[in-house]
């Protein structure tokens, strides 16, 4: 019998076969049964348990007070002179709990407030089990865990048995947690708080942790809100997934949802000791607004699941963060930055956030996936990493539909400092702002920009994507991908925007703004450039054509639309090397085919012509960027246009393709401007 | 195709694959293994207990295969013993906590809960005193450690 007993899964089984009567009297045999059973027993407290059954009434009592007997267990020390599992220790409600708080000096009506008894100066084991949620009581608490810190060195909070009364255990595991965490302060009702040594708070997380292992422990926790009871009714049902001995009506509630005609998959968890699964559920009722208490107060749920018409009830401060929750579902069509922070910082070790606003076939509003390696990875480099968001790294998905406020998105980015993947649709200005300016361990984005370029003047936008999009480059050093096709890049901020630091970019994609549009004929390009092999040995002196422009007097000889012409040149020539000093800090790219023809074109007529004449400085100057484009016409030559995405090569610049407008074969986009040219740049791409 | 069981003191058992099935544990190990003629080890378990499992598998082998949700779900959960069950599991006390672990071990829930039921069957009704009889327990408890508990547990015994 000893090995039955001694394996907690049959322990378990046995127990769930026996009434409590026999569970009362099988705790009394043996203390390896005590152990065994005590937990079932105590689990089996229901809703259909009377309170005179809990809570007996000592007599004589105060005028004012009701003692109650159970609610606070102190187990004594290991005294041999005074062994004792636990004692019962009588605790009083007030009857008018108003009262109370000003009438501190009441606790010495409690014996457990009075001298400490003589065998208890070493070890107290408080151990909570049910417990009023009046204010008094946990004033009480607390008073009873202030006064006695120096002498507690473990406590054990149980696992919860009656979830009908899931507010006693919300107050009192907040008033623990205030006691557990000194500095934490909720409601502004615990002011002052117990201290406890680091060392009597190690134990204490460590009894916690042992008990946790000996007991069934809430894990899954799942909610859903029949919409037909909305707004009618404040009550939900919920399942948790503790008690089989409940299953039976939470199906039967279930079954009696018109909206349920599938019941909600149950969250499959691995049984404490191993082996088989076990899907186990209770029913608890309770009010939406205790919802977020619940699950911050349930220390050991991982996975909740909860359909919450507002998300105003995740938006107030949290008493304490739930370490245990690995993953929350969430059913909403409301949820904002503020529910993020709340959830985030209630939640520091989620590792995935999924909020759906119950429409079908529609995507997520948020599907947060928090990445726990990269956490770790952030924790050794960033010893001073942490602060009010401890969500660090991982990948975001953001669908456009419950969101309206672009505001809000960008809000929502603000609170992932370390985010490292963003993907989302109709991407507005200020969500890209936010992401540069928040999240410096971005690797992936892909984006779609919906807006409108900020007018300057006369035929002269700015466009805030391309600073953001810049200011990633230059300031995310993890940078891996971005693919935005119709948003931006302005030449100029990439020009101006300094450094780009992303030594692992391998795909970049993005609209390529602002390099000069040269509007003349293929045929006046051509006597241009005959022009200029008869200029060269004047030009052989000036590196830098403009320089030559504005200092060589010869220079002005040429008619107006020559200089213009060579302006252009000229500038397109610094955009080019602009571009190509930052490209060449990135290791590993491809382009696009349509810049490709653009290159061969520019580099087979135009600029070695331009650079032959320029000399061998200028031929120094870019005989990289020439190398560089013959591999890179290498490498495409062997690719259609539609795999040329996947092709990586060595390195280039993807440029305007306007240059068909100097392209023979390629007349058809003669009228295209400059402005339209697209940049992809790629080497292996990943998106998370 | 018939399966071969090897018991702990090395004797062999060969046995109709859908009844050596009734045994999640085999049955995920053929699964994995995939069939063959090797003989399956269950070191955990001698050839009289695996002798007694096999007829319990061999009598239900037509039994629908009970789904996790059913068996978890307490309302189906009565106490009731089928009638074979119930002669089934008349054994000594070793005997019963031996099919218990083997069933536990092998991963045959309905035999796991029909050896349980016995057990509460024969906890039900008796005092502590009684059970210790019945299971060779000795009372490690102090009287004032019992009394405590007595005390702390009284509203379950009445009612």
């Amino acid at each position: 019998m000893d090995n039955l007993i001694y394996i907690p899964e049959l322990a378990v089984l046995l127990a769930s076969h026996l009434d409590p009567a026999s569970l009362a009297r099988c705790v009394r045999v043996c203390r390896a049964w005590h152990a065994a059973f005590i937990p079932r027993l105590w689990h089996t407290f229901g809703c259909e348990q009377p309170f005179s059954h809990r809570f007996g009434i000592c007599d004589p009592p105060q005028p004012g007070f009701k003692y109650t007997t159970f609610p606070l267990h102190i187990h004594g020390p290991p005294d041999p002179q005074n062994q004792s599992i636990s004692h019962t220790v009588p605790i009083f409600s007030l009857a008018n709990p108003d009262l109370y708080p000003a009438r501190p000096e009441r606790f010495q009506f409690c014996p457990i407030l009075g001298p400490t008894p003589s065998h208890t100066n070493s070890l107290w084991t408080p151990f909570f089990r049910g417990l009023w949620s009046d204010p008094a009581d946990l004033a009480f608490i607390r008073a009873c865990l202030e006064k006695y810190s120096r002498h507690i060195r473990c406590l054990v909070v149980p696992s919860f048995q009656v979830f009908q009364e899931v507010e006693y255990r919300c107050s009192l595991l907040r008033a623990l947690a205030i006691w557990i965490e000194p500095g934490i302060c909720c409601d502004g009702i615990w002011g002052a708080h117990a201290t406890l040594s680091n060392d009597g708070q190690r134990q204490l997380r460590r009894a916690i942790e042992q008990f946790a292992r000996r007991q069934p422990f809430l894990e899954a926790i799942s909610c859903s809100d029949p919409p037909f009871l909305k707004g009618k009714h404040t009550r939900f049902i919920t399942q948790a997934t503790i008690d089989p001995s409940s299953y039976d009506q939470q199906e039967q509630l279930l079954d009696t949802h018109p909206s349920s005609s599938s019941p909600p998959r149950p969250f499959p968890h691995r049984s404490p000791h191993g082996g088989r699964r076990h899907w186990k559920y209770v029913d608890v009722t309770l009010r939406e607004s205790d919802y977020v208490d619940m699950l911050t107060c349930l220390p050991h749920v991982r996975y909740a699941r909860f359909e919450i018409q507002s998300m105003e009830v995740l938006t107030r401060p949290m008493a304490h963060p739930q370490t245990h929750m690995r993953e929350l579902w969430l059913c909403t069509s409301t949820f904002d930055d503020r529910c993020l922070r709340a959830v985030l910082e209630s939640f520091p070790n989620l590792q995935r956030l999924y909020v759906h606003n119950g429409g079908e076939d529609e995507p997520p509003l948020i599907d947060l996936i928090l990445d726990r390696q990269q956490r770790r990875r952030y924790g050794e480099s960033d010893p001073g990493g942490g602060g009010g968001v401890r969500a660090e790294g991982g990948t975001m998905l953001i669908y456009r539909g419950g969101l309206e406020q672009d505001a809000e998105v960008a809000r929502m980015i603000a609170q992932l400092p370390d985010l490292i993947a963003f993907d989302y649709y109709n991407m507005k200005d200020e969500c890209f702002a936010a992401l540069a300016q928040h999240c410096p361990r971005l690797r992936h984005v892909r984006a779609d920009w919906e807006g409108e370029p900020v007018f300057l003047g006369e035929d002269d936008y700015d466009f805030l994507p391309s600073q953001a999009i810049s200011l990633l480059l230059t300031s995310c050093p993890d940078l891996e991908t971005v693919d935005c096709p119709d948003t931006p890049l302005h030449i100029r901020h990439v020009l101006d925007g300094g450094r780009w630091i992303c030594h692992n970019l391998r795909y970049l994609r993005c609209e390529m703004l602002g390099i000069p549009w040269m509007d003349w004929s293929y045929e006046l390009y051509e006597s241009l450039m005959d022009c200029w092999s008869e200029m060269a040995p004047r030009l052989s002196l000036a590196a830098d054509p403009m320089n030559a422009l504005s200092s060589e007097p010869s220079f002005l000889a040429l008619s107006e639309p020559e200089q213009e012409m060579l302006r252009t040149i000229s500038l397109r020539e610094q955009c080019r090397q602009g571009m190509e000093a930052q490209l060449s800090r990135v290791p590993l790219l491809r382009i696009d085919r349509r810049c490709e023809c653009w290159n061969d074109y520019m580099h087979e007529k135009g600029y070695k012509n331009y650079l032959r004449n320029k000399g061998k400085t200028a031929t120094t100057n870019c005989s990289q960027l020439s190398n560089a484009l013959a591999d890179a016409a290498v490498t495409v030559t062997n690719t259609n246009k539609s795999s040329s995405q996947s092709v990586p090569s060595t390195s280039d610049v993807g440029s305007p393709d306007s240059v068909a407008a100097m392209d023979p074969l390629m007349e058809q986009h003669e009228k295209q401007p400059l402005m339209d040219g697209s940049l992809i740049i790629s080497g292996d791409f990943h998106l998370t | 195709m018939p399966i071969t069981l090897l018991s702990l003191d090395d004797v062999q058992f060969k046995v109709d694959k859908e009844v050596a099935e009734r045994s999640i544990l085999i049955k995920n190990m053929i699964e994995d293994v995939g069939e063959s003629d090797a003989p399956i080890p269950l070191p955990n378990v001698s050839s009289s207990v695996l002798k007694k499992v096999i007829e319990y598998c061999e009598h239900h082998r037509n039994d629908p295969v009970q789904t996790q949700d059913e068996t978890d779900d307490p309302r189906k959960r009565s106490n009731d013993i089928e009638e074979w069950d119930m002669k089934f599991m008349m054994v000594d006390q070793e005997m019963l906590f031996e099919i218990i672990l083997a069933a536990n071990y092998l991963d045959i829930k309905p035999l796991l809960d029909v050896g349980c039921k016995t057990v509460a069957n024969i906890i039900k009704g008796k005092t502590p005193e009684e059970i210790r009889k019945v299971f060779n327990i000795v009372n490690d408890f102090t009287p004032e450690e019992e009394a405590q508990i007595k005390k702390e547990n009284e509203w379950a015994e009445d009612r």
